[in-house]
C-alpha cells in the first residue's frame, strides 16, 4: 500500500498531464447489522453440556458431539491411541454395523463421522432438520456403545499402516511433523504415529483409553441449524442423560520449546523446499492476542500481506506462503509454512525474516492497518456465516474458558488496536533468537544457503 | 486423514446452495436473468440469511480450449487477471477486497474461468466496479508476466512435481482416456510452454475471450434488485463486445475398447488405481441417471463401494471420485468422466479391484436397484443441494447459477435439477449402466510405487 502511494505521488508530480485520471472505486452504501445468534445452554445430570443455535433457512442441521480429550491424554498410551479409538466409535455400535449406522445416516441425508484431534474430539453428522431427533439417539448410541469389534480394529489397523506408508513422502507432513517435534518435545502433541505404534494397537488399549478418557463430564453437545431448540434439547437429555459421568477433564498443557533451533531433512532432488518457520507466543486467553492476531495476518496471514506481496508477488519465490497463529489451550505458536523453489531458499527465508524486521522496527501505516482491520471483521463476519462456523466459534470459546463477550466485543476489539500495537507485538513476541526452522529439501543445494541461519539471515 | 492435497481441490469445488422454501417444493432458488445490450448475462439471487454478498463473473473460456503450444496458459492467463488493469495496479484488486473485509478467488476449469468475492453486503457496488474494470481492460506488464510465470510453476511444483501421487487421477486421467487433443493435453502446461508464454499472448487471449458476450456476472446474497441492476448497466454496459470465435470442436468418440495405463511414481510408496468412463451427454436422461448411480456406488459411506473395498474387502480406507473431479456434474460443458479411485496395498492385484467393480456395475446393470437404495441415493442428493444452493456464502449457488447461464442459457434450472433426477426409473439405471459402465468404455491408470526401497 505504502508502494503504491509512493509511485502515485511520484508519477503525480511528473506526469500528471500525460496520464489519464484513474478513477477511485465507488465505496459502497452503509453497513447492515450483523448479530450474532443466541445460544441456549443446558447441563445435563451428569455434567454434560448443550449449546444450541438457530442459524441459517435451509432444512439442514449440523451436530457436533464434543469430547475434551485426544492427542494430549495418550500420555503412558501407544502414540495415536486417541485417534485411532475414534475412528473407531463409527465403526460399529453393540446394535448397529458400520454399514447399517451408514444406510441409516444417509437416510437422514448425513453421515457420522468421529475423528480424533489434539484436544478436542469429534463425533459429527449433519442431518435434514427432520431428523434431529434421530440423528441424536445415533449419536448417543455411537459414543456410549461402542462394538470395538475385533475385526474391524485389524481392518483399521491395515488401514493406518497403509496410510502411514502413502504420506511419507508429502514434503508438508514430513515439515510438519519435525516442527511439531521441536516444539512440544516430548508431549504426546509432538508425536506421531509410525506403523510399528499401529502394529501394536490392541483392543484392550483402545478399550481403555475409551474409558478413562470418554464420559458424559468431557462432553458438549452443539446443535446448529434451522430446527426446533425446545424439542432437540428435550432429545437431548432423553439420549444422552443416562451416560456414565467418566473422568473429569485432564489438560496435560505442554512446555514450548524456546530455543533457536534448525532441522533440514533430506529431500534429494526435490524441486522446491518445504519451509516451516516459527515460535512459541502467547495464546488466544492473553490481552495481547488480538494484537499478536492482526500483526499475523498484516505479515503474512493474507493474501494482501507483506510476506506473500514479497516472495510471491514480487519475487515469483513460492505458490502459497502464508502465516498463522496455532493456539492450543493455554500455549500457541507463531508458523511461517512455504513452498519455494529450491535455489531460492536461502533468498525466502532472507525476505521473510526482512519482513519481520521491518514490521519490528518501523510501525506501520493507519491506512494499512485499517485495511488489515477491515479485512478481520469482515472474516470474522464470514466465520459467523455457515452452519458449522457458528459451532467453531462456540467451541473455541468453551475449549479456551473464554467469555462470550469475547464474540461479542470481537469487532470492537479489531478497532482498537493502534499502529504502536503492531509493531510491539511483532517485537515482543516474533523473537528471531528464538526461531524454529525446518526446511524439507535437496541438501546439495540448500545446505550453503541455510547456514545464514546463524546470523539470522541478514540482508546485504 | 490423508491426502489432503486431491481433497482440497475437489472440495472447494463440490459445493450446492437453496433459500426460499415452500412446504411442498422444498426450496425453490430466487433467479432473475437477463443481458445487457453488450452481451453480458447477469445473473441475481437474493439470499438474506447473512449480511454478505457474493459477486461472481464466469468467463466461457476454460483450459480445454487454450494455444496449442502454450499448454497450461488459460490458468496462467487467469493469474494475469488479479496483475493489473484499467484503473487498478497490481496487488490493488486484492487488496481493495481484503479492505473492505472480504475474500476472493479465481479457477480454471475446463470450461470455463472465474473469479469470485465474497463480501460485506455494503460493499457489492465496489465489488461491481473492480469486475467490470479488470473485463474492461488489463495493464500487464512484461515484469508481472515473468513474475506470475514463477509463481503459477511454483503451483505446478508443489501440487504435482514435490507431491507423491501429484497430479493423480485429476490431472493424470484425462491426458489418457481421451483422444481429442483439447480433452487430453496438459492442463496445468508444460514448464517450457508456461515459460514461453509472452505479453502478445496475454493481450490475444484477453481480446478473445474476456469480452462480455462471452461471461456471465452473478450476484448472490443480502442485495436489493433495483440497485445491483443498476450498479451493473452503469460499470458493465460500456464495455465492448467482441467477435467471438467459432468454437472447436471438442467431442470425444464412442471408446470400444478397454484402455489401461501405469505410471511409475518416483515418491509413491502404495500403489493406486482410477478407473474412469466417459459419461453421458449433459442433459440427457443417461446423465441424470449416472448421477444416481454416482450416489448408489461411490458417495458417502453407505454407497456399494464403500461397503464392498472398505467394510466387507478392507482393500482401502475409502473410494473416491466421481462426475468431475475438478467440480461436480453440472459446472462442464463438454466431454467428461465418472471415476473412482483408490490407494491399496502391493500385495492386492488391480484385477481383483476391477473384477470386484464390474460385479457391482453388473448388478446394477442386470437388476432393478431397490426401493430402499434408490431412496437413499435421492435423499443424499437433496441434502446435499440444500446446502449447496443455502449454504457456503453463496459459492455454490453461484457456480450453478454461473454454469447453468452460460452453457444453458437458462440459469432457472436450478430449480428443475431435483425433478430430474426423481424422473430416473431402476430401468433407465440399469439401461445407463449397461451402456457406459462396460468395461470397454473404461480407462484404467495405476500409479506404481518407487521399486524396493
Amino acid at each position: 500500500m505504502k508502494m503504491i502511494k509512493l509511485l502515485c505521488a511520484i508519477l503525480l508530480v511528473s506526469a500528471v498531464q500525460v496520464l489519464p485520471q484513474k478513477e477511485t472505486p465507488p465505496k459502497g452504501s452503509t453497513p447492515k447489522d450483523f448479530k450474532l445468534a443466541e445460544p441456549v445452554k443446558i447441563t445435563l445430570d451428569n455434567g454434560m453440556q448443550a449449546t444450541l443455535v438457530n442459524y441459517g433457512a435451509i432444512p439442514k442441521v449440523t451436530i457436533r458431539l464434543t469430547l475434551r480429550t485426544g492427542t494430549t491424554n495418550e500420555n503412558g498410551y501407544s502414540t495415536g491411541i486417541a485417534g485411532f479409538t475414534f475412528d473407531l466409535l463409527d465403526e460399529g455400535t453393540k446394535t448397529m454395523t458400520a454399514s447399517q449406522l451408514a444406510d441409516n445416516a444417509a437416510r437422514m441425508g448425513g453421515q457420522v463421522s468421529s475423528s480424533g484431534g489434539n484436544e478436542l474430539s469429534n463425533i459429527t453428522i449433519d442431518v435434514l432438520a427432520d431428523y434431529v431427533d434421530e440423528a441424536l439417539k445415533m449419536i448417543a448410541d455411537v459414543v456410549m456403545n461402542p462394538a470395538f469389534n475385533e475385526s474391524d480394529i485389524e481392518r483399521l489397523k491395515k488401514d493406518y499402516i497403509r496410510n502411514i506408508s502413502i504420506n511419507e513422502n508429502v514434503p508438508q507432513n514430513i515439515a510438519d511433523r519435525e516442527f511439531r517435534k521441536l516444539m512440544y518435545g516430548d508431549h504426546p502433541l509432538g508425536k506421531e504415529a509410525t506403523q510399528d505404534d499401529v502394529a501394536k494397537y490392541t483392543r484392550a488399549e483402545v478399550e481403555k483409553f475409551y474409558k478413562e478418557n470418554i464420559g458424559a463430564l468431557r462432553a458438549h453437545i452443539y446443535i446448529s441449524g434451522n430446527y426446533d431448540i425446545k424439542k432437540a434439547g428435550e432429545s437431548v437429555k432423553k439420549y444422552f442423560n443416562g451416560w456414565a459421568k467418566g473422568n473429569p477433564v485432564v489438560k496435560n498443557i505442554p512446555k514450548l520449546n524456546n530455543k533457536k533451533e534448525l532441522v533440514v531433512v533430506e529431500r534429494a532432488g526435490a524441486p522446491q523446499s518445504t519451509i516451516n518457520l516459527g515460535c512459541p507466543v502467547v495464546d488466544i486467553s492473553n490481552p495481547d492476542y488480538m494484537k499478536l492476531s492482526l500483526m499475523n495476518t498484516m505479515l503474512g496471514g493474507s493474501f494482501g500481506s507483506r510476506i506473500t506481496s514479497n516472495i510471491r508477488e514480487d519475487k515469483g519465490y513460492t505458490y502459497s506462503p502464508g502465516s498463522s497463529v496455532i493456539s492450543r489451550y493455554r500455549t500457541a505458536f507463531w508458523l511461517m509454512e512455504a513452498d519455494v523453489t529450491t535455489s531460492a531458499t536461502g533468498p525466502s527465508l532472507t525476505e521473510i525474516y526482512y519482513e519481520i524486521r521491518r514490521l519490528q522496527n518501523e510501525n506501520p501505516s493507519e491506512s494499512e492497518l485499517d485495511g488489515i482491520k477491515n479485512y478481520s471483521a469482515g472474516i470474522f463476519v464470514l466465520q459467523n456465516s455457515t452452519r458449522q462456523g457458528v459451532i467453531n466459534q462456540l467451541a473455541n470459546l468453551d475449549l479456551h474458558e473464554l467469555p462470550s463477550s469475547y464474540l461479542t466485543d470481537y469487532v470492537k476489539n479489531i478497532y482498537a488496536v493502534t499502529p504502536a500495537d503492531i509493531s510491539s507485538a511483532a517485537k515482543k513476541y516474533i523473537d528471531l533468537k528464538k526461531m524454529s526452522l525446518v526446511v524439507v529439501g535437496d541438501k546439495s543445494v540448500i545446505t550453503e544457503q541455510l547456514k545464514a541461519f546463524d546470523t539470522d539471515f541478514p540482508k546485504n | 486423514m490423508i491426502k489432503k492435497s486431491f481433497l482440497l481441490l475437489t472440495a472447494a469445488i463440490m459445493l450446492f446452495a437453496v433459500a426460499d422454501m415452500t412446504a411442498q417444493e422444498g426450496l425453490k432458488v430466487p433467479v432473475e436473468y437477463y443481458k445487457l445490450d453488450n452481451g453480458l448475462k447477469v445473473v441475481l439471487s437474493q439470499d438474506k440469511s447473512s449480511p454478505i454478498v457474493c459477486v461472481a463473473v464466469y468467463y466461457n473460456i476454460g483450459f480445454r480450449i487454450e494455444p496449442k503450444n502454450r499448454t497450461g496458459f488459460a490458468h496462467l492467463f487467469e493469474h494475469m487477471m488479479f496483475q493489473g488493469s484499467t484503473n487498478l495496479g497490481k496487488m490493488e484488486f486484492i487488496k481493495l477486497v481484503q479492505e473492505n473485509g472480504g475474500i476472493l478467488n479465481g479457477s480454471t476449469r475446463f470450461d470455463f474461468t472465474n473469479y469470485f468475492e465474497v463480501v460485506p453486503a455494503h460493499k457489492l457496488e465496489t465489488m461491481l466496479w473492480a469486475e467490470a474494470d479488470r473485463m474492461s481492460g488489463l495493464n500487464i506488464t512484461q515484469e508481472n508476466l515473468t513474475n506470475q510465470q514463477g509463481v503459477v510453476i511454483n503451483e505446478v511444483k508443489v501440487n504435482v512435481l514435490n507431491q507423491p501421487y501429484g497430479g493423480f487421477p485429476w490431472l493424470d486421467m484425462p491426458q489418457y482416456m481421451n483422444t481429442n487433443w483439447y480433452n487430453a493435453h496438459n492442463f496445468y502446461g508444460d514448464l517450457k510452454d508456461l515459460e514461453a508464454a509472452n505479453l502478445e499472448d496475454v493481450k490475444s487471449f484477453f481480446e478473445t475471450y474476456y469480452a462480455p458476450n462471452n461471461a456471465v456476472v452473478v450476484v448472490v446474497g443480502d442485495f436489493e434488485y433495483a440497485d445491483a441492476k443498476a450498479h451493473i448497466q452503469k460499470y458493465f454496459g460500456k464495455i465492448k463486445a467482441s467477435a467471438l470465435p467459432d468454437k472447436p470442436d471438442i467431442s470425444e468418440p464412442r471408446q470400444e475398447k478397454e484402455k489401461e495405463f501405469s505410471k511409475e511414481d518416483q515418491l509413491a510408496n502404495q500403489p493406486a488405481i482410477a478407473m474412469a468412463y466417459h459419461m453421458p451427454e449433459r442433459n440427457t436422461p443417461e446423465f441424470y441417471a449416472m448421477g444416481i448411480i454416482d450416489q448408489i456406488l461411490l458417495q458417502g459411506t453407505d454407497s456399494k463401494l464403500n461397503k464392498k473395498f472398505v467394510l466387507e474387502k478392507g482393500y482401502t480406507d475409502g473410494v473416491y471420485g466421481g462426475i468431475n473431479l475438478l467440480g461436480n456434474m453440472f459446472n462442464y460443458n463438454g466431454p467428461m468422466s465418472w471415476m473412482a479411485y483408490l490407494f491399496h496395498d502391493k500385495s492386492l492385484s488391480s484385477e481383483t479391484i476391477k473384477s470386484e467393480l464390474d460385479a457391482l456395475i453388473e448388478e446394477l446393470a442386470t437388476k432393478p436397484v431397490d426401493k430402499e437404495t434408490l431412496d437413499r441415493a435421492m435423499v443424499k442428493i437433496k441434502s446435499e443441494f440444500y446446502d449447496v444452493v443455502g449454504a457456503q456464502f453463496g459459492l455454490g449457488r453461484v457456480d450453478l447459477l454461473a454454469c447453468f447461464a452460460l452453457f444453458d442459457n437458462k440459469p432457472a434450472k436450478i430449480n428443475e435439477i431435483i425433478s430430474e433426477f426423481e424422473k430416473v426409473t431402476p430401468e433407465l439405471i440399469q439401461k445407463t449402466a449397461k451402456e457406459y459402465l462396460r468395461s470397454s468404455n473404461r480407462t484404467v491408470l495405476k500409479i506404481e510405487p518407487k521399486k524396493e526401497g
